[in-house]
């Protein structure tokens, strides 16, 4: 949920609670206010009857007409002397219905006469005053929300600009381009804070990216050099004259053994390299006169382990990645059908436009074939190859975002890549 | 034929050289920057052998140097990364080709004669070896001046032998020679052990000696002595 919203709720929710409570305390207060007046009016009125009371004849006040804000009844005696205030329910015939009215009632005496005598006032009922304080209060609530949304939302969208541009630089940061950021700064000083403290970050990041990518290349050279230096010991040592069937074994498979070494080091560099994107130039690669150049390159192989090739190119299949990882790809993914085929065996190659499928008759392996894409794993255990090569092909494919799926049916291999999603 | 090595490892300078002379070269060494750009603004040279990681100055700079003063000299460059950009500006400064560390000796002697060969323009561009004659341009062999119909592969496993003449080969480095980097040596012996036997019968039945001697284990000899 956005921020901007999350605000809009909580100054809703805070505003209807502020709103709730005003108005209920609004609503008691005007009751109070408007009881107050009532009966100060009444006790005012009171004063008023009583004095028309005593200027007036008294048998003027035993006809006078019960009228709906003034009643005098004789009575025999005083029962209270105490004021009552209460509310009463009097019908009136012109608008057919009943009117609220406040009264103080009262016992007197006047010039040796009793009275009971109640003064009234009609009233707003109670529902008709809370409904009235209600509407108001809630279209003052919607003109505060909406004012307060539309000001939020325009302020907001003007505060947080610089936010979404800082966002928008860290989210197209590419690391192995190795470019520091620069973030501008806003009069906001949170924000300067956060591209301050982004760009000390991506500083360190990229001074750790390189300390990684220059440790890389200099492991590679460092094992390298003496690696060639014991192959070419070796290779001299076994040109020396008069050696021994069991001297020359020994000297075979120490150099056996260092070949092998180096090009494990060789693909663990390649794989560090692919896992570090430092391969980000890019060229147009068509996959299909790629796949013709090495099945040529491996002409002679094929014939000698007679395998059979089907090439169903449909389309022409142009890929955008770096030239070098595009030749290790189809090479690795070619070669693998070549080298773990039958004699005789086949191999089809269908491309269209986006995407590559290699089927090729093999043993049958059994066990998690996903499994072979990780390092070191290899489908047939006493082999002597380094179990290297899927996992490159899975690097580089991860690195472009192609999809990579392999699969053993019926004793057929079957890899399948798909450049597009 | 003087050829010029120039690498900071001194273990790896002392077997190119050693290897290098029993092929039959004058070879002269430089360890560093400093001394490579001495002897080659001094002495003229059939071939260089650069490494471009120098202590003191990057081996490129050398082979600019060098096509400026001898540019017929033929240049191998040498590099401990296998970097397709040295790669590529290597060869476009003049470089004839490029070896990645660890290399083999066959594989850099190989390299070398083959470097020689196109640089020498007045001379023969066949290389014979008794009654075996090829022509790399051409792709063509002749056993006795008759035709002898060899793959591609064969042939490069052929002038391999031949350059590599009286050494013991492994089979590492045959396979390492034949398809490059991306293919397991070890899987591929079976490959390699076809390809040989299909080049020796073609050369004996077109009447050659049999000069390949299987050195048991290890690998194969191309040689005339016994």
């Amino acid at each position: 949920m956005k921020l901007l919203n999350k605000t809009n709720i909580f100054f809703l929710g805070v505003s209807l609670i502020i709103f709730s409570l005003g108005g209920i305390l609004f609503y008691l207060l005007f009751q109070i206010t408007i009881d107050n007046g009532i009966n100060a009016k009444l006790h005012e009125r009171k004063e008023y009857n009583l004095k028309q009371i005593v200027r007036s004849d008294s048998m003027m006040l035993l006809f006078q007409k019960y009228t709906d804000v003034l009643s005098i009844k004789p009575v025999d005696k005083i029962i209270s002397e105490k004021e009552n205030l209460s509310d009463t329910l009097i019908y009136d015939s012109v608008d057919n219905q009943f009117i609220q009215y406040r009264q103080l009632s009262f016992f007197k005496q006047v010039n040796g006469h009793n009275y009971f005598i109640q003064v009234r006032r009609a009233i707003l009922d109670h529902t008709s005053l809370l409904k009235d304080v209600f509407i108001l209060e809630g279209l003052l609530f919607l003109a505060f929300i909406t004012v307060l949304t539309i000001v939020n939302n325009q302020v907001s969208k003007k505060l947080w600009t610089p936010f979404y541009f800082i966002l928008d630089k860290i989210n197209n940061y590419k690391i192995e381009l190795a470019q520091n950021l620069s973030l501008p700064r806003s009069s906001i000083n949170e924000f300067n804070e956060l591209a301050i403290a982004i760009e000390k970050m991506s500083t360190k990041i990229n001074d750790e990216f390189n300390i990684l990518k220059e440790f890389t290349e200099n492991a590679s050279h460092e094992i390298q050099t003496p690696l060639a230096i014991i192959k070419n010991k070796l290779e001299i040592l076994l040109q020396a004259p008069g050696l021994s069937k069991d001297q020359m074994d020994l000297i075979s498979s120490a150099s056996a053994a260092t070949n092998r070494l180096s090009k494990l080091n060789e693909a663990l560099i390649i794989l560090s390299k692919i896992e570090n994107r430092q391969f980000h130039e890019v060229e147009d690669i068509s996959v299909n006169s790629n796949i013709d150049r090495i099945l040529l390159s491996m002409e002679e192989l094929i014939k000698i382990k007679s395998i059979s090739i089907e090439r169903h190119f449909h389309e022409a299949l142009h890929i955008k990645m770096h030239p070098y990882l595009a030749e290790i790809l189809l090479e690795n993914l070619v070669i693998n059908s070549i080298k773990h085929n039958t004699t005789p065996g086949s191999i089809s190659i269908t491309t269209d436009s986006e995407t590559l499928e290699i089927v090729n008759s093999g043993n049958h392996s059994s066990g998690n074939v996903e499994k072979l894409f990780q390092r070191f794993v290899k489908s047939n255990p006493k082999s002597q190859s380094l179990g290297l090569g899927l996992s490159i092909v899975k690097a580089i494919c991860d690195t472009y975002s192609f999809n990579v799926k392999y699969a053993i049916e019926n004793g057929y291999h079957k890899i399948r890549i798909t450049f597009r999603k | 034929m003087k050829v010029l090595v120039i690498e900071d490892e001194k273990e790896l300078l002392n077997s190119i050289s050693t290897y290098l002379k029993m092929e039959g070269y004058i070879v002269e060494e430089a360890r560093d920057y400093q001394e490579g750009s001495e002897k080659i603004n001094l002495y003229e040279y059939d071939c260089i052998l650069a490494d471009i990681g120098l202590p003191d100055g990057n081996g490129l700079r050398l082979v600019e140097l060098l096509k400026s003063k001898q540019s017929n000299t033929g240049v191998m460059v040498i590099s401990a990364r296998n970097s397709i950009e040295d790669k590529i500006t290597g060869l476009d400064i003049g470089a004839d080709d490029y070896l990645t560390k660890p290399f083999n000796l066959s594989e850099l002697n190989a390299r070398i004669r083959s470097i020689l060969r196109r640089r020498k323009f007045d001379g023969k561009k066949e290389i014979e070896f008794h009654e075996i004659r090829t022509n790399p341009e051409t792709l063509q062999v002749f056993v006795n001046d008759k035709i002898v119909l060899l793959t591609k592969k064969e042939f490069d496993l052929l002038i391999y032998f031949i350059a590599n003449k009286n050494k013991v080969l492994t089979k590492e480095s045959i396979v390492e020679h034949l398809w490059g980097d991306y293919i397991d040596s070890a899987d591929s012996f079976d490959f390699i052990y076809a390809h040989v036997s299909n080049m020796r019968k073609k050369l004996v039945e077109h009447g050659a000696t049999d000069y390949l001697h299987t050195v048991y284990g290890v690998g194969y000899k191309f040689t005339d002595h016994d």
